[in-house]
């Protein structure tokens, strides 16, 4: 995620702000407990995939759903960041979980599981609590550090993740039909969602390397040598 | 001798860059923009005259062809113009051919039901009565408008990028095998007949009305000439409209396209509809804009739907 949350000029305690800082810290906290969660499971069932959907699923849900705030949050110009930005970001993630994850049990076993759960929440916790800690203008250097690095090899993680998890999904969809509209209907229309993802999928082809190589533009901005603390 | 001064030397800028491109001699204070876009592509080959945009200021408007370099106020010393190339050129007609040839031939292959989109035997099952008009009323309205484009259209420029091409085509293409293939599925399910009669009378009256008010615009310009004048209706009483909207011909073609997706009762149809009312739409605002710019007086109109748009 590159999105990137500029705090309105000088006062942190402004009732946007206010409101920022709460969903950011709770957001932050929320996708601590997915993190905890997920690495319990990995360790106490040594690495094994076999529950792990039913183990982290009811708080990934909430927290990752409560993320298409974020495009409001854009749209109404609270954050800095561009609504084109945010919304394909948004809606992929929320594509995988809701549409694939959450309507297809046998993706659980799929290795993109723990491969998206780990790459998800990690990069959420710093990236919440960066956002957080930058409207009160205290962002500690390693915050920084962990936002723009760690990114280098979660983002393909997490990618790589949800791409396996769709995968999976796509033979299943094929039989099922699931999410799609077939004629004969009165409105002769068709909708199929067995093609609709491998769209979604060839997306990610020109998409990733974009905001891949724009996150390395962010370091270098943010922690590049001639940085200096502005403001 | 007055309106017939030489400028020494115009200098030519890049209106991308900024950065010169060559210099001109010999052109007078009576020459035109059309004669300094020729000269330039003496020296610049690539640089046909209708791939340039000649501008006074390198973030400008475009210069029209016969304004003069005098009356433009070009300096006799030291002139300089920004030249913005447009990119390959296609002539018009070229383009509508391809757009349009290209919807008729697609919709007609898939109305024979190819194996290829509907598997094997599909040609055998039965063709709704909807299904058979729908496929001569798309019929109809392509060749109406390969006709056209061939007898009755008149263009104010005589070509257009060739990006364009790709970009239209793309459009007109896609749409037409997606919504061919839903009308044209043996498990399509038609609407009442009566339903579908009554659109096609609405069909066909939109047809006759947009085809009005294109001979009608073409009457307006006289052969060979880019004058412009604003159109009012004629003894033809379809062309009324021009009373309250500046682009009837868009009103009648979105009408059409309305009354086909209440034919065959389809949701593609619809969004074709949708997709090409907004486009229309951002087109008919535009020329409504520059009528009411260039003539002084113009009629209280809409631009494209009575009252409202």
């Amino acid at each position: 995620m590159s999105s990137k949350t500029k705090s309105k000029p000088s006062d942190p305690f402004s009732p946007g702000n206010v409101y920022l800082i709460f969903y950011n810290v709770f957001l932050s906290l929320g996708w601590l407990i997915v993190l905890i969660q997920t690495v319990h499971h990995l360790v106490f069932d040594l690495g094994s995939i076999d529950g792990l959907w039913d183990n982290t699923s009811n708080v990934l849900k909430i927290f990752q759903s409560l993320a298409f705030l974020e495009i409001i949050h854009s749209a109404v110009g609270l954050v800095s960041s561009g609504v084109g930005v945010v919304l394909p970001q948004v809606f992929s993630r929320l594509t995988v979980l809701w549409l694939v994850l959450a309507s297809f049990p046998e993706t659980h076993k799929s290795i993109g599981l723990p491969m998206l759960l780990i790459a998800w929440s990690v990069t959420e916790v710093i990236r919440y609590a960066f956002y957080f800690l930058n409207i009160l203008k205290q962002v500690p250097y390693v915050v920084s550090y962990l936002r723009y690095t760690l990114f280098m090899g979660l983002y393909p993680l997490g990618v790589t993740g949800e791409l396996l998890v769709m995968i999976t999904a796509l033979p299943i969809i094929a039989k099922t039909k699931a999410f799609s509209v077939t004629l004969p209907n009165t409105l002769n229309f068709t909708f199929d969602f067995y093609w609709v993802l491998i769209i979604i999928m060839l997306l990610y082809i020109p998409i990733f390397p974009m905001l891949y190589l724009h996150m390395f533009a962010q370091r270098k901005k943010v922690l590049g040598p001639t940085h200096i603390k502005k403001d | 001798m007055e309106g017939a001064m030489e400028i020494e030397k115009l200098d030519i800028y890049n209106a991308k860059s900024g950065k010169f491109v060559t210099s001109l001699y010999g052109l007078k204070t009576i020459s035109s923009i059309l004669e300094v876009k020729h000269s330039v592509n003496l020296q610049k080959s690539v640089l046909k005259p209708e791939r340039q945009e000649v501008r006074l200021e390198q973030k400008g408007k475009g210069l029209k062809d016969e304004q003069t370099l005098g009356e433009l106020g070009v300096k006799d010393k030291d002139g300089r113009l920004y030249v913005k190339d447009l990119g390959p050129q296609m002539g018009w007609s070229t383009v509508f051919v391809c757009e349009y040839a290209g919807p008729l031939f697609i919709y007609l292959w898939v109305f024979q039901r190819p194996w290829l989109l509907y598997g094997d035997d599909a040609a055998l099952k039965p063709v709704s009565l909807c299904t058979q008009v729908a496929a001569g009323c798309w019929t109809v309205h392509y060749t109406k408008r390969l006709l056209e484009t061939k007898l009755v259209h008149r263009f104010s420029h005589a070509t257009m990028p060739l990006f364009n091409l790709f970009k239209n085509c793309t459009y007109y293409w896609g749409f037409s095998l997606y919504v061919a293939y839903h009308i044209n599925h043996p498990l399509f399910t038609p609407p009442p007949l009566y339903q579908t009669y009554s659109a096609l009378a609405m069909f066909v009256v939109c047809e006759v009305g947009n085809l009005s008010i294109h001979l009608a615009l073409r009457n307006l310009r006289p052969p060979g000439t880019k004058e412009r004048r604003v159109p009012y209706p004629n003894s033809n009483p379809l062309t009324m409209l021009f009373q309250t909207v500046s682009c009837p011909n868009y009103t009648y073609e979105v009408g059409a396209w309305v009354a086909f997706t209440v034919m065959t009762q389809c949701i593609p149809a619809g969004m074709f509809a949708v997709c090409g009312f907004y486009q229309m739409a951002m087109w008919a605002v535009g020329k409504h804009r520059n009528y009411i710019k260039d003539f002084k007086n113009y009629p209280k109109r809409k631009a494209i739907i009575p009252f409202i748009l």
